[in-house]
């Protein structure tokens, strides 16, 4: 076991009773993040209220060999917030302060454990949101979105978090507190916060977040487009691309799904649609009824049955709602899920959506389709049963499969959930060792003992210490 | 320190169905931050998700059935706000409650204070003869002024903590409850629409008669003879949410044979927590079982008052009022815009927005009293949220509701009025001409 009771004593005198957690009865709750595949159980879990508490932690654990990671709300997909090789987990949800709100730079400052959509509530009176808006957005933290380079149906046009995040205090995993960036762009010296976004918190626990605020546009308009062939609706989303109107967003959402959202969420989407677009404009009122007539004729130039208009503010809320928990609706029509994140050029959607259904077919699993097909990011969803080990395994092949196949095709890996370690085996299908080893020199670099969240990105082989990842069926439960 | 049982309930009693319920959950934490005791101490086994993992954990046997996991248990207010903010329509509640109920035998074994619990429970709460005994105490402590002595003189020092903060909270106690050990009837006012009965359950009865009132004179105003069957009694929802489902099963058949007069168009309730729970009553049964017209009958007042052509208050209420939702008329029952509109449709009232209005206030039944310190950090961000506003009034739709928010009130001195919807509807049309006085 990494840790003794001294450590634990250390944490304790740090912390207080109330904000270290040891017990295995408590601590089997931090398992596992929102991919429930992947478990294992860290032998702490601590709270930490400050910066400079991080900081002890990180020390602390460096000086009793400890690994640790931080981690938010626990929603992720790639198992980036599972304590691998066991140790310390620090929760980030009471450092959880909007710190400042700038309007004139347009600036917001945020502690890690703030939620996404906290923000955005808290500036649109003001007329101003966050744009990184990932499904998960009403739990998921800004902290996390850092560390994943998180996305959403918006990146589309506004671009992933990456694009928004301006500054960072970071403590490093020597327990140094350091700040990069700022509320300018700066352009001198390394882009060390281009570095640590989307470094998976492989490099350091960001205690402070710099972002964009966007102003919100004039006008808004979301369309419904029904189709009664998947293909009919992904030739569509290249066909607006070409174009050349860039939407807010442009979503496909295949049947599977659409019964899912309307068995209990009713989001209005018609449950005889083999598929449905859901499209967003958005900009300068007057231009947005020209657009909106192109693009409807486009549509139903690409056999859409049925094309409308949210008319209003409600009827638009209820589309995007049905649309960002759908993932979580998916609950209703199965027991488990495993969601896949590639990545293929948009040109290509109808080609992987068939290899999808062939593969799903070939292994008697269903596959359900939430694509950002804006900008080919296709999360097939395979719905498994978490008590038949075969499908399990089944699961796991078909994502390879497909991961294998988006890189065929010149895709990627991840379009925003990260590879943590759900994508560790098929890491080394896009990069080769020579690619992998100079990532992993700038890793040392930063994190030289590689206690901070080791077994994340890397597969086996290519680091040392060994992954204690539990792909095991436990009784009775998921895995 | 942990107490560890030599038998894990749980993993005995939890079936196929309970499994199922369970799995419904996909791990998405969409019901995380929508959680009052997560906010609070941002501790995963005190999230909704956090919790529903302990269940299961539990019914696979991989976890103790300790007082560590009764801990996170009872921290829960049931507020079920998860189960509104849940994509897969998780049945948090029911899966709360099976567990309190299934693990209820085993805790505190021959403890005293599972003696006292066990008896204001199945004893006290039922029998509106002891209600009354217990309740003409307290009007007494109150009027002789023994009551001003224990809060504001060196007495109150000497009172433990958890005795304190009760004795702070009780809200002044009336001499008498509303409803009579007879079958009262109150006449329709004009031309008669139709017939309801209202249930007037235990403490919206013997501590807000006024309540109860106001109720039956906005009905009668807008048409409708309301009767009160006697020898009703407690809905039930405290006992379930105690754990003790054997004496909720018991007033719930006392309350359907009560009710099973068919003449009753409506049954109407104006306290939200008994409203969820008189719903409720049908999940336990199959649709040939007696309770399925019962509670298709059951309405809150202000959802009934939606479905009928309501007679729009003539003259202004000049009131700035924020509407704090209860828990289970928002989350339990999903009726959120319909008390919204009674309280826009008052001429002169002005409806200002409250954030987290979707929040619990921590009241949720006996939570108050058996999670005192977590029932007042979560009131205490209620009260700042409803101090910034400026508003007059709060208006809410729940006894425990009122209780708490009074208490709030006090504890902050804001001299806000807290009112039931009723109290406000009422008052609005107080001036209209034919309307009964109070």
């Amino acid at each position: 076991m990494a840790i003794d009771s001294i450590f634990i004593s250390n944490l304790l005198s740090l912390l207080g009773e109330n904000r270290v957690i040891t017990h295995p009865d408590e601590l089997i709750v931090f398992e596992c993040d929102g991919l429930t595949l992947h478990k294992q159980m860290p032998d702490a879990v601590v709270l930490p209220k400050s910066t400079e508490e991080v900081s002890e932690i990180i020390k602390l654990c460096q000086t009793n060999h400890t690994p640790f990671l931080a981690r938010g709300s626990g929603t992720g997909l790639s198992g980036g917030a599972i304590a691998v090789e066991g140790g310390v987990i620090i929760q980030m949800s009471l450092l959880n302060q909007i710190l400042k709100i700038d309007y004139e730079d347009e600036i917001a400052v945020v502690q890690p454990g703030v939620i996404n959509l906290n923000l955005t509530n808290e500036t649109s009176p003001d007329g101003y949101h966050f744009a990184p808006d990932p499904s998960s957005q009403k739990a998921c933290t800004i902290g996390g979105n850092v560390a994943e380079n998180a996305g959403g149906p918006h990146t589309l046009k506004y671009g992933v978090t990456a694009n928004h995040v301006m500054g960072l205090k970071v403590v490093m995993p020597s327990g140094d507190i350091v700040e990069l960036g700022g509320k300018i762009e700066e352009f001198s010296g390394y882009d060390l916060v281009g570095l640590f976004v989307g470094s998976e918190g492989t490099l350091g626990i960001t205690t402070e977040i710099t972002v964009k605020l966007i102003r919100n546009p004039e006008g808004v308009k979301t369309f419904l487009a029904t189709y009664n062939t998947i293909n009919d609706a992904s030739n569509t989303v290249s066909k607006i691309i070409e174009s050349g109107i860039i939407p807010a967003a442009m979503e496909l959402i295949d049947n599977l799904v659409i019964q899912a959202v309307e068995s209990h969420l009713k989001a209005g989407f018609p449950t005889k649609a083999d598929a449905i677009l859901l499209i967003e404009i958005d900009g300068v009122k007057s231009t947005l009824t020209e657009e909106a007539k192109r693009i409807e004729s486009i549509c139903l130039s690409q056999n859409a049955v049925n094309f409308q208009e949210a008319e209003t503010m409600e009827e638009r809320n209820l589309l995007w709602r049905g649309r960002k928990e759908a993932i979580g609706a998916l609950g209703k029509v199965t027991p488990a899920f495993y969601t896949n994140d590639g990545v293929i050029p948009r040109s290509k959607l109808p080609e992987i959506l068939e290899f999808d259904l062939d593969i799903g077919k070939r292994y008697g699993l269903e596959i359900a389709h939430i694509c950002h097909a804006g900008d080919g990011n296709i999360h097939p969803i395979i719905l498994y049963n978490p008590d038949n080990k075969n499908e399990i395994k089944h699961a796991i092949k078909i994502s390879e499969a497909i991961l294998k196949k988006c890189i065929e095709l010149g895709g990627a890996l991840t379009g925003e959930h990260g590879i943590g370690t759900e994508k560790l085996s098929s890491f080394g299908i896009m990069y080769s060792d020579n690619d992998q080893n100079q990532m992993l020199r700038l890793r040392k670099v930063f994190n030289p003992t590689d206690l901070l969240n080791p077994g994340k990105i890397f597969p086996e082989g290519a680091k040392c210490g060994e992954s204690r990842i539990n792909q095991t069926i436990k009784k009775g439960g998921w895995i | 320190m942990s107490h560890k049982l030599l038998i894990n309930p749980i993993y005995t009693s939890f079936g196929i169905k309970e499994k199922h319920l369970l799995q419904e959950c996909i791990h998405c934490g969409f019901c995380l931050p929508t959680c009052p005791t997560y906010i609070e101490n941002g501790k995963e086994m005190d999230s909704p998700r956090g919790r529903l993992y302990l269940m299961e954990a539990a019914m696979n046997g991989e976890i103790d059935i300790s007082e560590r996991f009764f801990e996170h248990i009872d921290l829960c207010l049931v507020c079920r706000a998860c189960e509104t903010a849940c994509p897969s329509g998780v049945q948090f509640g029911k899966l709360m409650e099976i567990t309190r109920d299934v693990t209820h035998s085993v805790r505190y074994k021959s403890s005293v204070s599972k003696l006292i619990s066990n008896f204001i429970l199945s004893v006290i709460i039922p029998s509106h003869g002891w209600l009354s005994t217990i309740f003409k105490l307290g009007w007494l402590y109150q009027k002789t002024g023994l009551h001003w002595v224990t809060k504001n003189t060196f007495m109150k020092n000497i009172l433990p903590a958890k005795i304190r903060n009760i004795n702070e909270s009780i809200p002044p106690i009336p001499f008498k409850r509303f409803a009579k050990n007879n079958v009262q009837t109150f006449h329709a006012i004009g031309e008669k629409k139709g017939r309801v009965a209202l249930f007037t359950g235990c403490v919206m009865d013997h501590l807000f008669p006024d309540v109860h009132a106001a109720t039956i004179r906005i009905l009668n105003w807008n048409g409708y003879e309301v009767v009160i069957p006697s020898d009703q009694t407690c809905c039930g929802a405290l006992h379930v949410h105690s754990g003790d489902g054997k004496t909720s099963k018991q007033l719930r058949d006392i309350n359907l044979s009560v009710f099973s007069d068919r003449s009753f168009d409506i049954i109407i309730l104006n306290a939200a927590g008994c409203g969820a729970h008189l719903k409720q009553y049908k999940q336990e049964n199959n649709k040939d079982n007696p309770t399925y017209p019962f509670s298709k009958k059951v309405k809150d007042l202000t959802e009934f008052l939606a479905t009928v052509p309501l007679r729009n208050p003539e003259f202004p209420l000049y009131l700035k009022v924020v509407y704090d939702e209860p828990c289970h008329l928002i989350h339990g029952q999903g009726i959120s815009v319909e008390p919204k509109q009674i309280i826009k449709s008052i001429p002169g009232t002005t409806f200002l927005s409250l954030i987290e209005s979707d929040a619990c206030c921590g009241s949720a039944g006996s939570y108050s009293i058996t999670e005192t310190e977590m029932s007042l950090k979560v009131l205490e961000r209620k009260m700042n949220h409803i101090a910034s506003t400026g508003a007059d009034c709060v208006v809410t739709a729940n006894p425990g509701c009122q209780i708490q928010l009074q208490w709030g009130m006090n504890r902050k001195n804001l001299s806000m009025e807290v009112l039931h919807i009723a109290e406000l509807l009422d008052r609005a049309y107080q001036k209209s001409n034919g309307y009964p006085l109070p």
